[in-house]
């Protein structure tokens, strides 16, 4: 009888705990990602140096780290052109908040994967972002540019996990690179260094942006 | 005839290949001491430059003075101006010029079976995007160059067509009246300063919305007027106009307004007439009026009773336990 009231005080413990937990957290006093922040690159241009599963800027809705910019004569169709012989195929979209013109905007894009999804397979896979319907920023410093995230998908059809945020940067920067675009990797430090693992979300970004020169 | 006639046809080939000669080897023309426009009419290209194939080709050499920066003391812009006749059918395409290699103006094309779409982005005409239905179109494109855009000694100017997808243009042409300029009027003469952050207001209450102005360069410092454009649903409580009889370096103001319903908008910001023009927008969020009582106080208390409620089921825990063993 005694075993029996200790399990079950044991269970009330557990729920009274578990719900303090979920009204600590609703009324905003949870945990947050503490690496989530803006960006300056100068002339009033800013971004946020993660893309978001929705769009609400929250440092629980990120997706991947912001890991890549492409500058001098930048446009997205034309940088997924580049890379379209090793990615070509399309990938869900997801979004990011920019600032190119004094006020904040969303931008959305699926990217580019090297494969079709699959039940057992891997895909490298990339997205790019700049102000909605211009498809780059402009400031004297950059020419025209965009920024992309990165990650790695892994068996996406069954039991789905996500990966290799700096391996996809990389093969990125030596793609580019050996079609004679001047490469900079792990050129600048954009302040989301985030390792460890969140369920099927496996970080692993060294928080050092890659900068390719398009002409 | 046909001796003399061969005979007047190698001299004149031998005429050609000299002029062809000595405008290669004359030296490019020195430019942008002062503030003025340089066509590519006076830099060696006297006719439309015709583009067909995708690429980089050289359209104009120039020379700058030793010690030549961006902005020090003048700045320097390009002009692009195009004819294009659309191929009626789907094509991306992007016509882009660099000095030196860098960019500084990029018009991005996409064609349809009915219209063409040209969109921009500059620093002296801002983002453009024109649809245009007619099958042949002029377009005109100013920029400030890159930082490291003009340099001393020998400069080039060059332009690229990239083919992205299909065809876009049955012709295109770069014309003459394309060139480089030197203007004393700094790209950001006038700057608006507003909240980055979205600001958060209460709906049935005063909120206000605060800015700068930051004038710089030579400009006369004379009256100017900052006006806010409000969404439906919000009532201004001193005006939509702020007027500045001078502004010297900085000056600040902020406009105050009363937002009646719930939801995200955005108030856009203006200098009209003057200098630069500069706008800017802010986004406003909107939000029903909660309590302390409910939005922190009673989440707090129910927090903190169910911490309560574990640690005394923790301790009834231990109680049973030392029952149990006795």
């Amino acid at each position: 009888m005694t075993r029996r009231k200790i399990v079950l005080y044991r269970i009330g413990t557990l729920l009274c705990l578990a719900g303090a937990v979920v009204v600590l957290a609703s009324t905003g006093l949870g945990a947050s990602t503490p690496y989530l922040r803006t960006l300056g690159f100068g002339y009033g241009d800013s971004i946020y140096n993660y893309d978001f599963t929705s769009q609400a800027v929250s440092s629980s809705g990120v997706d991947w780290a912001t890991s890549l910019l492409f500058y001098n004569n930048a446009e997205i169709d034309k940088v997924k052109n580049i890379s379209s012989g090793k990615y070509w195929f399309y990938g869900s979209k997801m979004n990011f908040r920019l600032n190119d013109s004094g006020f904040w905007e969303w931008d959305q894009d699926g990217g580019k994967k090297t494969d079709t999804p699959s039940c057992l397979g891997s895909t490298r896979h990339y997205r790019i972002y700049a102000p909605a319907a211009f498809d780059n920023f402009y400031n004297p410093n950059f020419g025209y540019y965009v920024f992309g995230t990165s990650h790695y998908d892994h068996h996406e059809l069954c039991n789905s996990w996500f990966d290799d945020s700096e391996g996809t940067e990389h093969d990125l920067a030596n793609l580019f690179s050996g079609k004679g675009y001047y490469t900079r990797y792990d050129y600048a430090w954009f302040y989301n260094q985030q390792y460890g693992n969140q369920g099927d979300h496996h970080w692993s970004n060294d928080g050092y942006a890659t900068y390719i020169r398009i002409t | 005839v046909r001796a003399r006639s061969i005979a007047a046809a190698a001299a004149g080939i031998v005429l050609a290949a000299a002029a062809g000669a000595a405008s290669a080897a004359s030296p490019p023309l020195q430019i942008g001491d002062r503030p003025g426009f340089w066509p590519l009419s006076r830099l060696g290209a006297h006719t439309a430059i015709r583009i067909s194939e995708p690429g980089t080709r050289v359209v104009a050499r120039f020379r700058l003075s030793p010690g030549t920066r961006q902005g020090v003391p003048l700045w320097y812009t390009i002009r692009l101006h195009t004819r294009f006749r659309f191929a009626r059918r789907r094509g991306e395409c992007i016509l882009s010029a660099a000095t030196n290699g860098l960019t500084a103006a990029q018009m991005i094309v996409k064609t349809d079976r009915r219209a063409a779409q040209v969109a921009s982005v500059g620093w002296i005409q801002g983002r453009r995007l024109l649809r245009l239905s007619a099958k042949t179109a002029r377009v005109d494109f100013r920029n400030y160059l890159q930082t490291k855009g003009p340099r001393s000694g020998r400069n080039t100017l060059t332009v690229t067509l990239d083919v992205l997808r299909g065809r876009c243009f049955d012709s295109l042409s770069v014309l003459p009246d394309s060139g480089l300029g030197a203007t004393r009027v700094r790209p950001d003469e006038l700057r608006l300063l507003v909240p980055q952050q979205p600001i958060v207001a209460t709906a049935g209450r005063r909120t206000k919305l605060p800015f700068a102005l930051r004038r710089r360069g030579g400009r006369p410092d004379g009256g100017l007027d900052v006006t806010v454009l409000l969404p439906e649903g919000f009532r201004a409580i001193d005006g939509t106009v702020w007027h500045f009889a001078r502004i010297g370096r900085v000056g600040s103001g902020a406009f105050e307004f009363v937002p009646k319903t719930t939801g995200h908008y955005v108030l856009s910001l203006a200098v009209p007439r003057r200098y630069n023009q500069p706008t800017a927008n802010v986004q406003v969020d909107v939000v029903t009026p909660r309590s302390w009582l409910t939005s922190r106080f009673l989440p707090s208390l129910l927090a903190a009773v169910l911490l309560v409620g574990a640690a005394a089921f923790m301790y009834a825990t231990r109680k049973a336990k030392k029952q149990d063993r006795r």
